[in-house]
């Protein structure tokens, strides 16, 4: 049975070691084939775009895809979003959702 | 796996031979559903086999637990332990009262087919021939539990044509014989309520001579035959029990103690639910089940007769209404009600104090306490979870929230649309309007729902016309008009998380949300442009909302049932306004 791939925020991350999740965040600093990835709260992911270079980010705010491993989430794909998407509202919800996790996950 | 099954059985049962606790296999299980009186009763029929034959059967309401935990499903093997056989329309029924499960198995065992009267026939010599075989068997094996119980009727098939009937029965309720005045005369009576093997209620009386005679026979829980006795229609004034029928015992009735009564249940859980109330008539009887969430002291009243009364005023609640509940004279000395037990009160009387309904219970009443159903475990984790605090504020339609017309609708607290059943809206003289987020999933747009209707087009009426030779007549209005214009009224089927329902929108809500005008829409069927016409209905949703609905009741045929109209809509466009207040509702329920 496969489910849906979780959404999540940089302090959950440390539970899902080596799974396909979801953040969304602010695009920062460009390092090579990485990009850092500041969330909704306050955390700063590495993300390691070497699978998915053909693409790149059209807007401010995406939410990538990929696997996390070794402090790296590596990108298999992203999303665009608007440059006034609500931080705040969606930190709220990956909160709510993490604690009723049987309902999500 | 086929020497499992009691060999021959189906032909035995059929033919009312002796055949003592047969194994069959449970094939075609399937659930029912039919509504009595508000009340919907799930049952479930299946067809019992053999082997080699199968016979149509209906398990008892007590056994339907077992289809829901799977204990039986589908290729069972099940042990009858009690049945009756009854005829319904030339078809042999069983309706099956105890059972046990064998074993579970995952396919259907032979070609079993039903067998009738016309298979009883060719039967005969079959059966000649397995005969020494089971001469053999029956040596063998020892019988521990009692054989099938013939001859015995069910409470509901007794009507006034047929005099010869005998149940069995289990006492569950006993009045004290009251002594009264009539025409001079001084005579007495006496009740008891009845339960039979399928969970049902009858309520019996009797009269001078007859109570002498029965008062000691007759004890609360102990079990009787009875036969002969006249039958009549219920009094719902003095008894709330759902029987359409009476029985008076009188020198004609027979009863004996009967010992055998694994067949008879212990009580008869009918209750209603305490939003049931606000439609029940003032001064009637009825059962309801709740929660006692405040007991009072027991204080003493003056009654109008200048008797001293002792009182008991308590509240009885449930997830959606608080009720006053209060208790008079013994039943209210001797229960305290500690622990804020659950409890089904059974013959309450429905009044009003106030414009507000309540119930009360004097020594005509019973108190079932902490009954052993699953509603009732229910109501109680509801309370543990500290539901009846929070009941305090957000309590149902008897106390505090208000259901009228009210222009700022967006801005009320919204219902989830499954409280128009639970909270039973729209009763009243003047009809509920609710605020409800909802999804609109779909418009009924066939042939057997058309979307709009040809209406008056005078100014300010929308009437219904309809073609009478080369004009259009308003069948309400009278007014006679050339060519009619088209107002939509179809049917949308609302959705949210607890319910789904039908509300009828009419023609501003459908052009916003649709796009286009009746008119249009009727052109395109009259065209027999069908995936044009499909498409602006098919497109349309789904589309989430804030719904103001306009619940009333109307009745059809003796039923009764809720009418919902989408007097407004507001499609939700503002996700994150939208997000932050469902994260509002949603810290609201984790506070508490």
């Amino acid at each position: 049975m496969s489910s849906a791939t979780p959404r999540i925020n940089f302090k959950y991350l440390s539970q899902f070691e080596g799974k396909t999740v979801r953040i969304a965040g602010k695009v920062g600093e460009k390092q090579g084939n990485n990009v850092i990835l500041h969330t909704t709260d306050n955390g700063q992911v590495i993300v390691d775009r070497s699978q998915n270079l053909k693409k790149s980010y059209e807007t401010n705010n995406v939410e990538v895809l990929g696997v996390w491993k070794n402090n790296q989430l590596s990108e298999l794909t992203f999303f665009n979003l608007s440059d006034n998407f609500d931080f705040d509202t969606y930190n709220q919800m990956i909160d709510l959702s993490m604690e009723h996790k049987e309902i999500f996950m | 796996m086929t020497s499992q099954l009691t060999e021959r059985s189906i032909p035995k049962i059929f033919k009312n031979e002796e055949c003592v606790h047969p194994i069959l296999q449970v094939i075609d299980l399937e659930e029912t559903h039919s509504k009595n009186q508000d009340e919907e009763t799930v049952r479930y029929r299946l067809k019992l086999s053999d082997g080699n034959f199968y016979l149509l059967a209906t398990l008892n309401r007590q056994l339907n637990e077992m289809v829901i935990n799977e204990e039986i499903k589908n290729f069972t093997f099940v042990k009858l332990l009690n049945y009756q056989k009854t005829v319904i329309k030339n078809t042999n029924f069983l309706l099956v009262s105890n059972l046990e499960s064998v074993s579970t198995q995952t396919e259907k065992i032979g070609e079993p087919t039903q067998f009738t009267n016309e298979t009883q026939e060719n039967e005969i010599e079959i059966e000649k021939e397995t005969e020494k075989e089971k001469e053999k068997e029956k040596e063998q094996t020892t019988f521990k539990t009692q054989p099938l119980e013939t001859g015995i009727n069910l409470l509901q098939s007794l009507n006034t044509y047929n005099k010869n009937w005998k149940i069995k029965v289990r006492v569950t309720n006993k009045t004290e014989p009251k002594i009264y005045n009539k025409n001079g005369k001084q005579g007495q009576v006496m009740y008891v309520t009845l339960v039979d093997s399928n969970g049902d209620e009858m309520r019996a009386t009797m009269f001078n001579d007859n109570v002498t005679k029965f008062k000691k026979v007759l004890q609360v829980s102990k079990c009787y035959y009875i036969s002969g006795g006249t039958l009549k229609p219920a009094d719902r004034r003095f008894s709330s029990i759902q029987s359409d029928y009476e029985i008076n015992f009188n020198n004609y009735t027979t009863i004996t103690l009967c010992t055998n009564t694994s067949d008879l249940p212990k009580e008869a859980y009918h209750y209603k639910k305490l939003s049931e109330i606000e439609k029940t008539q003032n001064g009637t009887k009825i059962d309801v089940m709740g929660i006692i969430a405040e007991v009072g002291e027991l204080i003493e009243v003056k009654s109008r007769t200048g008797k001293q009364l002792k009182k008991r005023e308590c509240v009885l609640a449930d997830q959606y209404l608080r009720i006053s509940c209060n208790f008079w004279g013994e039943i209210a000395e001797k229960n305290t009600f500690p622990g804020n037990p659950v409890i089904i009160l059974k013959e309450a009387n429905v009044g009003e104090y106030l414009n507000k309904k309540n119930i009360s219970a004097s020594s005509a009443a019973r108190i079932i306490l902490e009954p052993e159903i699953n509603e009732a475990q229910e109501i109680r984790d509801w309370w543990y979870r500290g539901g009846g605090k929070k009941n305090q504020e957000q309590l149902g339609k008897t106390i505090g929230k208000s259901y009228s017309s009210n222009t700022n609708w967006i801005e009320n607290d919204r219902d989830p649309l499954c409280n128009i059943l639970n909270l039973n809206l729209g009763v009243g003289e003047k009809a509920d309007y609710v605020t409800s987020k909802v999804t609109i999933t779909h418009i009924l747009h066939d042939e057997n729902n058309p979307v709009c209707y040809p209406s008056c087009t005078f100014e300010n009426c929308t009437k219904k016309v309809t073609l009478q030779g080369s004009h259009w007549v308003g069948e309400k209005c009278n007014h006679r008009i050339q060519k009619p214009n088209y107002r939509y009224n179809p049917k949308f089927r609302l959705t949210d998380s607890s319910s789904s329902i039908y509300a009828t929108a009419f023609n501003q809500i459908c052009e916003d949300i649709l796009g286009v005008k009746a008119e249009h829409v009727e052109t395109l069927k009259q065209q027999g442009r069908n995936d044009e016409f499909n498409e602006i209905f098919d497109k349309a949703v789904p589309l989430e909302g804030l719904a103001r609905i306009r619940v009333t009741e109307n009745e059809y045929e003796g039923k009764t049932f809720k009418r919902s109209i989408l007097s407004s809509f507001k499609p939700i466009t503002d996700y994150v306004l939208e997000s932050k207040k469902l994260i509002e509702q949603i810290n609201k329920i984790n506070e508490n």
